[in-house]
């Protein structure tokens, strides 16, 4: 508090003598304006604060001021009250510091990066040069959260920032966008020379092991490049197609760094596409579940059929399984979609001759869902359809994956009844070894060995060596894509137990089927009721 | 008392006149020294062809925390960590961080291509036989103030 006579001080209190270089007395019968500068007392405000700064000796301190008129010797005096701002500075700066910080990392955080991007987009110009956007991706960095734990993964972020900042220059910016995502932004690269060394070297310096605790940690990155303006002068435009330059090098294998493209544009519009074409179609049920026949080579009549996903786009046309699958994969939509064809073809296998089995084809991914078990069991349970004519198909790729999972899924399985089956063998990373550990009772040996027997001695070899083996662990084998009647009369003296392929019939509807299935029981001589 | 040691090789990005490079890689021996010397740890630098090869040793923590200073080291690239294991003693007791002198029988050792051995066989072969190399250079070199 101070007191005024006029412009004359005549006293201050204790707490404000406290904030001022010189002792009390030392103001006293000063002007205002020694304390103040620029501020007369008749302009002092009466009714709310206002911003000031308070002279000391050197410094000046931000304050607010606010007056009131008292009577002292029935005189009226000003008396202004003069509050120190400091603190309300400094926790209001920290409080913006913090919104805008990573607090693990205390790197910026995604919204300090949006703005701190827009900004940059807007004041550069044409012809100046321009800067880098480089988005980032640690490459498996969910495996350490896994199966070391959120300590060790925050510690590995927090290195991750350490390493990111050792090749800020001037003027770059770094931020932590969230998980293990990062994003660069480089100023006054010029030469395209200099963007790719600067993305090779951000690369290098998180690809290198990280020790933690006594282990090592070889994680990786990957990096996606756009350059503003030409690959988008607005933030969004460069954010996203940075993004799918990163996209493209993660497809590309990981452990390496892409530079945007147009093209990528038109892949990805067209990736999004059929993802958005996928949901829409798994809404409308645009699916249909077809059969083709599998062949006892010994009989000449059928075993069963094999149940194949079918989709049918409202114009008409049939989109290949090539297609759509993997997105259907990626986008995790398989998982419903497979249990769609598993209980349709449950179902109509009732339809069919009862001694016959139908097989069922397993994606990885469903193989990798824990209750995949539970959700059989409950088809079964649903449609009435006894364990033992189903047969789930499952690739070698599946084999791959967390194998005493795997193991357990497929065991659990086998116990309802369930046979299984190994496709495509041959294609994938076959190792004869694992046979014996997987309850395998049948291996289909793939159609681009069968297409060139008998004529090819490798490709005959190899489907001796697969039915030799087959009989002695107790599997039986089939030949996928057989054609012709060569093939045919080949496999069966190889020994081979079941065909299938064109040359007997193309994968087809159920109704179809059923009639080839009721004409076969016809010309054995066994009517159905 | 067991220490921790690890051994990495990497590429050099110092570039300049013999002498520029030969300069800057004392320097970096002396900072080195420096450092290791408050934090108890112990090794030697190998650098050939412009490949470095390092030996670290000493308490876990801090040769963790050393490492990973110089993975935020810009003037070297490609590091491929060999070993990081434990270890009964040091071999470097009497260097907190020593040149070891370069341009001999083994060098061959530390070509990139060596880099490309499957990660089992570099721990075991290339770590121990660099390790022994550079162990065999030092027979009567003076120490510098290291730890024993």
């Amino acid at each position: 508090l101070l007191i005024l006579d006029g412009d004359k001080i005549i006293g201050l209190n204790g707490s404000l003598a406290r904030l001022l270089p010189n002792p009390r007395a030392f103001y006293l019968g000063c002007g205002l304006n020694a304390l103040l500068p620029g501020l007369r007392p008749q302009t002092v405000p009466l009714d709310c604060e206002a911003d000031w700064v308070l002279q000391l000796a050197h410094e000046t301190v931000p304050v607010r001021v606010i007056a009131q008129t008292v009577m002292l010797d029935r005189r009226p005096h000003l008396v202004i009250a003069v509050r120190d701002q400091r603190e309300r500075l400094r926790s209001e700066q920290e409080v913006r510091r913090v919104a805008s910080t990573d607090t693990l990392t205390d790197l910026p955080n995604r919204a300090r990066y949006n703005a701190v991007l827009a900004a940059r987009c807007a004041s550069h110009r044409a012809g100046d040069g321009g800067f880098a956007l480089i988005t980032l991706d640690l490459d498996r960095f969910k495996v350490v959260n896994d199966l070391f734990g959120h300590d060790a993964g925050d510690d590995l972020l927090q290195r991750v920032a350490g390493r990111l900042r050792s090749v800020l220059r001037e003027d770059d910016f770094v931020a932590r966008l969230g998980g293990d995502e990062f994003a660069l932004v480089a100023e006054g690269l010029g030469s395209a020379e200099r963007v790719h060394h600067l993305a090779d070297l951000v690369v290098d310096l998180l690809s290198r092991p990280y020790l933690i605790n006594g282990r090592v940690f070889d994680i990786g990155a990957s990096a996606g490049v756009a350059l503003h303006p030409g690959d988008g002068a607005e933030p969004d435009t460069l954010g996203r197609h940075a993004d799918m330059a990163l996209l493209r090098a993660k497809d590309d294998g990981k452990g390496t760094y892409r530079l945007f493209e147009p093209g990528m544009d038109a892949r990805i519009h067209a990736r999004r596409r059929m993802e958005s074409d996928l949901r829409r179609a798994v809404q409308r049920n645009e699916f249909e579940v077809h059969y083709q026949p599998q062949v006892n080579t010994r009989t000449g009549g059928y075993d069963g059929a094999e149940a194949l996903l079918r989709w049918r786009d409202p114009a008409g046309g049939m989109i290949p399984p090539v297609e759509f699958i993997p997105v259907a994969e990626e986008t995790g939509l398989i998982v419903g979609l497979g249990e769609w064809v598993l209980h349709t073809a449950c179902r109509d296998a009732l339809d069919w001759p009862d001694d016959l089995r139908v097989a069922v084809n397993l994606s990885p991914v469903q193989v990798r869902d824990p209750k995949l078990a539970e959700m059989v069991a409950a088809v079964l349970r649903d449609t009435g359809l006894p364990g033992w004519r189903l047969e789930l198909e499952v690739t070698e790729s599946v084999l791959l994956q967390d194998g005493a999972a795997t193991l357990d899924t497929l065991n659990r399985l086998h116990a309802l009844g369930i046979r299984i089956a190994l496709d495509d063998f041959g294609t994938g990373y076959s190792s004869l070894s694992y046979l014996r550990q997987y309850p395998f009772d049948k291996i289909k040996i793939d159609q681009s060995f069968i297409r060139q027997i008998p004529g090819d001695a490798g490709c005959a070899a190899i489907l001796r060596a697969v039915v030799t083996m087959g009989t002695s662990l107790g599997m039986a084998t089939t030949a996928e894509g057989v054609e012709t009647a060569a093939q045919m009369r080949f496999i069966t003296s190889e020994g081979c137990d079941q065909a299938q392929g064109y040359l007997f019939s193309r994968p087809v509807p159920q109704d179809k089927l059923v009639a080839m299935f009721a004409v076969a029981m016809f010309a054995a001589g066994a009517v159905p009721a | 008392m067991p220490i921790q040691r690890l051994l990495y090789q990497s590429e050099s990005l110092i570039t300049g006149t013999e002498t520029d490079v030969r300069d800057r890689v004392a320097a970096i021996v002396a900072g080195a020294q420096r450092r290791n010397e408050r934090d108890g740890l112990t090794g030697a630098l190998l650098f050939v062809d412009g490949l470095f090869v390092q030996v670290l040793e000493g308490e876990a923590g801090r040769l963790e925390a050393t490492f990973e200073r110089i993975c935020r080291d810009l003037r070297h690239r490609r590091i491929v960590l060999h070993e990081f294991s434990e270890a009964p003693e040091r071999v470097f007791a009497g260097w907190a961080m020593v040149a070891v002198p370069g341009g001999g029988k083994g060098d061959g050792l530390f070509t990139p291509a060596a880099g490309d051995l499957p990660h089992a066989a570099r721990n075991t072969v290339l770590a121990r036989a660099a390790l022994g190399l550079m162990r065999d250079r030092l027979a009567g070199a003076a120490p510098n103030a290291g730890c024993r």
